[in-house]
């Protein structure tokens, strides 16, 4: 019987799963994903967690916990930085260490540091490390790192080509094509944040899904090209040095340049540390440039009801807005 | 001339003023932090910012107000949120409306010497040895004194004697202007330090190590003099965060890190940015040390901290050693912590009581 790993359905899940997937099937892994978040995985992390960390931490916490007793082995990955001068947010780098303090009768945790700052080719090695750990040869190993590189592009492509992150995790895994609704009231709106938490249809409660059921056509991050992203991110403030929001600032900053955009709505889970000073800037610059941006912020007290009251009027003002 | 401003961090502004005065620049202090600094910070702050990002910008506008032209700032590149505080710092005080030049210190400062020209006009070169001097010799001393004082408030004869003896201290050695003299003084409050001594308060000595992010251990103003209560209820306190050990940490001069990164190593494998990694480390050293309790401090939403406060709890278990993790936000409020420390304290009273056991006849 072969190995089964688990892969909690959270945090870098929503950046980087159609690689780990090719990566520990071509090694012969059986990989186990948790189920989408749901109310009780919530209650869960919540009741483990330390009560001022965010809440994609806490849902990660949850899914490790539904995971522990099935699997043999967690991939939990240490991340320090995904790109030369910068860093992710300092919580990635200790996770390993405290899901090992809080959760007790934890699996083997396979926790490779993944360190970019000095280029990609130290991923290289990590991988072979993982491989070598379940008694894979280098032949093996190396295709496999092959193909989850080149999955891992094609899901790059997906993205920037305007598909949302889950549908393009169905493209790529499972070859189903989906064909987008039009949008009917020819809306844009971009909605900013972690795809972590964007993505997660529960603990975002479903906020892109609800924006394109008013007929808006959403944008997120990732849908603008990385190349953009990145010139537009130095152009005005110092370097932004966590990765995922220096995606983000270089997506406002790209939207305010070049993109015809009705609206932004900025998504940030509560006690979101980078999130909060960068923000800040984009609202600032948003608001010299006269474009409409909606703050909401997000925590596992969040109601539905609120939320789409604001999204409605949001949505509704920026039609009117764009008719006068 | 432009004059100079800095962010309040307990009595730093002593060896800062120092150095820049030294320069020959003219400084403007901020007013000592006080609810009214709070208030504006929280006002014109990013809600979910931290408190120390909240104070600075305090400190700032009322700086601004009194006529400053520089805001002189730290900066770096680190995951810590400290390291972008200058750039929104910066873009919410022009929102204001004021009009400043703000520099920023942080690693590559010197690459750009053309900036630093154009903000502080020509700057005296032969001076600026002599000036780092003076401002180390400063700090060197205040954190001396302070050392003493956090041990001595335990022991003092009259209650609030140390805390008089060290206020004058630092007014004067904030007016002295030569660096032999600072020896002079330093040894003159080492002394009458000293003399104050009396029996412990408590009966025995009960030790505590704080730890934390570094603001919130230095500035009394947001920690709610932690270290004053803890003093007057009976408890020598320690700590590793000075600002000359600092300093030194951050140009790599301190052997110190070596020691913690060992200590944590097997809790917390890696740099977490700020002061995470630090604080197990020295929870781990202070618990070999056979200290009493850690206590930890942290701003509210801090996450290196917050890394750090997930896994006290097993150092604690581990090591057998008390923890108590206090974080800090705009609201809390001082009766809260008060009754917090005070259980705190009586309980590892009982708990060394029981420990050495033969102290009940001596009571």
């Amino acid at each position: 019987m072969s190995v089964k790993i688990g892969i909690p359905r959270a945090l870098m899940y929503h950046y980087y799963y159609p690689a780990w997937r090719v990566f520990f099937e071509e090694l012969g892994l059986n990989v186990v994903l948790s189920p989408e978040t749901n109310k009780d995985i919530i209650d869960q992390g919540m009741r483990i967690a330390v009560d001022d960390i965010c809440l994609p931490f806490k849902v990660y916490y949850g899914h490790i916990l539904y995971l522990k007793d099935i699997v043999d082995c967690l991939f939990v990955p240490r991340f320090i930085s995904l790109g030369k001068y910068n860093y992710v947010c300092p919580k990635f780098m200790g996770l390993p260490d405290m899901l090992k303090a809080n959760i007790a009768g934890l699996p083997d945790i396979i926790e490779p540091f993944i360190d970019l700052r000095k280029g990609i080719f130290p991923l290289r090695r990590t991988a072979h490390d993982i491989g070598r750990r379940f008694g894979r040869n280098y032949f093996s190993i190396e295709r496999a790192y092959g193909k989850a590189r080149k999955i891992h592009r094609s899901f790059i492509e997906l993205q920037e080509k305007g598909i949302h992150t889950n549908e393009a995790f169905e493209m790529l895994l499972k070859n189903n094509n989906i064909i987008r609704r039009e949008s009917e009231k020819n809306l844009n709106i971009a909605v900013l944040g972690h795809a972590y938490l964007l993505n997660d249809y529960f603990a975002s409660m479903g906020i892109i899904k609800r924006l394109e059921g008013m007929g808006v056509c959403v944008r997120t991050v990732e849908m603008y090209r990385k190349c953009w992203r990145e010139k537009a991110a130095d152009k005005y403030h110092k370097r932004v040095f966590w990765y995922f929001n220096r995606q983000v600032m270089g997506a406002a900053y790209h939207i305010f340049e070049k993109d015809s955009i009705d609206g932004i709505v900025q998504v940030t889970a509560f006690g979101c540390g980078p999130d909060s000073l960068v923000r800040e800037l984009i609202d600032i610059e948003g608001k010299k440039r006269k474009i409409s941006i909606m703050n909401i912020n997000i925590d596992e007290h969040s109601a539905e009801a609120g939320l789409m009251t604001r999204l409605e009027a949001f949505v509704d003002l920026i039609e009117r807005r764009k008719m006068a | 001339m432009k004059k100079i401003t800095f962010p309040h961090m307990a009595d730093m502004y002593v060896p800062v003023r120092a150095f820049f005065q030294e320069l020959g620049f003219e400084t403007v202090v901020p007013p000592a932090i006080s609810k009214k600094t709070l208030d504006l910070g929280v006002k014109y702050s990013p809600e979910f910012a931290c408190l120390p990002f909240k104070i600075n910008l305090g400190n700032f506008i009322e700086a601004l107000e009194r006529g400053a032209e520089i805001i002189v700032m730290g900066g770096g590149c680190g995951p810590c949120r400290f390291g972008y505080y200058a750039e929104v710092q910066e873009a919410i005080l022009r929102e204001l409306g004021y009009s400043f030049e703000m520099f920023v210190i942080e690693p590559g400062l010197f690459s750009n010497y053309k900036r630093i020209r154009n903000v502080f006009g020509n700057i005296p070169f032969h001076r600026l040895l002599p000036a780092a001097r003076m401002a180390w010799k400063k700090a060197a001393a205040i954190d001396e004194i302070y050392r003493l004082v956090l041990k001595m408030r335990a022991c003092e004869k009259k209650p609030g004697q140390v805390n008089k003896i060290y206020d004058a201290f630092i007014g004067e050695i904030d007016n002295t202007v030569s660096v032999d003299k600072i020896r002079l003084i330093k040894k003159e409050y080492e002394e009458k330090i000293k003399d104050s001594k009396a029996e412990y308060k408590r009966g025995i000595e009960i030790r505590i190590a704080i730890v934390g992010e570094i603001y919130l251990v230095l500035e009394p103003f947001v920690n709610l003099e932690i270290e004053r209560r803890l003093g007057e209820l009976g408890v020598v306190v320690e700590r590793e965060l000075y600002i000359t050990n600092w300093l030194l940490d951050f140009l790599n001069l301190s052997g110190e890190r070596k020691l913690m990164e060992r200590a944590a190593g097997k809790y917390l494998a890696n740099f977490v940015g700020g002061h995470g990694q630090d604080s197990i480390g020295h929870a781990v050293i202070y618990a070999e040390k056979a200290f009493d309790g850690v206590i930890q401090l942290a701003p509210f939403t801090c996450m290196p901290e917050i890394i750090s406060r997930s896994i006290l709890p097993v150092v604690s278990r581990e090591e057998g050693i008390p923890v108590l993790s206090l974080f800090f936000d705009e609201h809390s409020a001082d009766t809260g912590i008060q009754t917090r420390l005070e259980a705190f304290v009586d309980l590892l009273e009982r708990r060394k009581i029981l420990q050495e056991g033969s102290f009940c006849e001596s009571r």
